[in-house]
């Protein structure tokens, strides 16, 4: 009685749930979620449902995060996607040895619910076939007519990059890819008023229907240029921090893994070579 | 001071002070409740075997005059610690058996300190953990389906090569 009393409980799983819930709250941060929603079911629903986890998964001062923007991308991992007829089907971290599906933290929302903040997609990427630069037409906009001044350094910092892309990519497996960036910004609305050619979203919209229009996005800008891509794409999503007073954006990049010529991306941060503050200031 | 009896699953009978039984509200209670003198009849707890609250025992007698916990839980926005005073950390070196019976008996017999620590623990045996690593330290069924998982192996196949 004595031994089978202890077997049947020293797995934490057979704990009553509720204790499952009280210890798993101890652990907020976003790389333990992420770790804990990973690890078997019950974990992942206790970990998507609990109020107390949910709360914790939005940026807290002084957090180096804009308040209320969604922590997902604090942690530097990338985020696979495949789409296929044109809507995003997985979801896979590419950091963990066994990641998982799905992430449940992609239907939260991007922004905390109830957050004074909004959020904007807008391209800011482009690519190159050829030798030649080719830019999607809202970075086309922006740069000619508000970031004029500064295009210089873009079109070089856009070489530089491309050359480290190269080289990265090239240790993995470059098959010939079309490589998009987006941008996601999110700052106070007065702000974001002044930047051109942005795709918004309904406050609320989570953080799965934002990639989704990410991947719109692109998709469109493959289409105008008519550029044939294969059914299946792959995106990546990953994190990337730029000049504070913008705060925190992340990078799209679409893998269209169709041979193609040597089509690269140009443009990495963008961040680092144009100064925002200046931007924002003269716009 | 006056001592009572505590009868354990396995029918073992420990004394302890009265003070120290009283960390768990549920001894607390039932002694109100009974109202009077219990030191001729053993208090039985069912679902605790002997080791299992020997090791409360020696908990309770530790911190028996510890202040009361504050009646009102940490705020919700605030982030828990997983700090341990350094004789809990020592008390909690204990196989994972044992350390998920003390978790029960705390919670069976509402001792909400040693919930805490318990608890604490078993966090500070996660955080920083990739899923797998996880998994292999609780001995833990990976119960995402075979397809789900063959669909990230391909998926990183593709993405490492």
């Amino acid at each position: 009685m004595f031994s089978n009393k202890l077997a049947e409980t020293t797995n934490i799983t057979k704990l009553p749930t509720e204790l499952q819930i009280e210890i798993l709250t101890y652990l907020t941060e976003i790389s333990d979620q992420v770790a804990l929603s990973s690890t078997c079911r019950l974990w992942q629903d206790i970990v998507s449902k609990n109020q107390y986890h949910l709360k914790a998964r939005y940026g807290d001062r002084p957090s180096p995060s804009i308040p209320d923007l969604h922590r997902l991308f604090d942690i530097c991992i990338d985020l696979l996607c495949t789409a296929r007829s044109g809507f995003l089907q997985t979801y896979i971290f590419d950091s963990f040895d066994s990641g998982k599906l799905d992430a449940v933290f992609l239907d939260d929302p991007l922004l905390a619910p109830g957050s004074d903040y909004c959020a904007a997609l807008f391209i800011l990427g482009g690519f190159k076939i050829a030798g030649r630069n080719y830019y999607p037409s809202s970075l086309f906009a922006m740069a000619t007519e508000q970031l004029s001044y500064e295009q210089a350094d873009f079109r070089y910092f856009c070489l530089s990059e491309t050359i480290y892309h190269n080289d990265v990519y090239s240790q993995r497996d470059v098959r010939d890819a079309i490589n998009f960036y987006f941008k996601i910004y999110s700052h106070k609305h007065e702000v974001l008023r002044k930047w051109w050619g942005m795709v918004t979203m309904p406050r609320g919209a989570t953080v799965k229907q934002w990639m989704q229009k990410a991947y719109e996005e692109v998709n469109t800008e493959l289409t105008r240029m008519k550029i044939a891509v294969d059914e299946c794409f792959e995106v990546r999503f990953r994190d990337k921090r730029f000049d504070q007073l913008i705060g925190w954006g992340f990078e799209v990049i679409v893998i269209a893994p169709k041979p193609q010529k040597k089509v690269v991306l140009v443009v990495r941060s963008l961040g680092r070579s144009l100064n925002f503050k200046n931007v924002l200031k003269r716009g | 001071m006056s001592t009572i009896k505590l009868l354990s699953s396995d029918n073992a009978e420990l004394a302890v002070d009265k003070e120290v039984a009283e960390r768990s509200i549920l001894i607390k209670n039932m002694l109100e409740d009974v109202g009077g003198d219990m030191s001729d009849q053993a208090i039985p707890i069912p679902n605790v075997n002997e080791a299992v609250l020997r090791k409360v025992i020696e908990w309770c007698e530790h911190h028996k005059s510890d202040p009361p916990p504050p009646a009102d839980e940490d705020s919700d926005s605030r982030k828990k610690s997983t700090d341990i005073e350094e004789w809990d950390q020592k008390f909690m070196q204990v196989d994972q058996e044992m350390l998920f019976e003390i978790i029960l008996a705390a919670n069976y017999l509402d001792i909400k300190p040693l919930l805490d620590v318990g608890c604490k623990t078993v966090a500070n045996m996660i955080k920083g953990k990739s899923p797998e690593e996880i998994r292999k330290t609780f001995n833990i069924q990976n119960d995402f389906t075979p397809e789900e998982e063959d669909q990230i192996r391909r998926e990183n196949e593709w993405a490492e090569e």
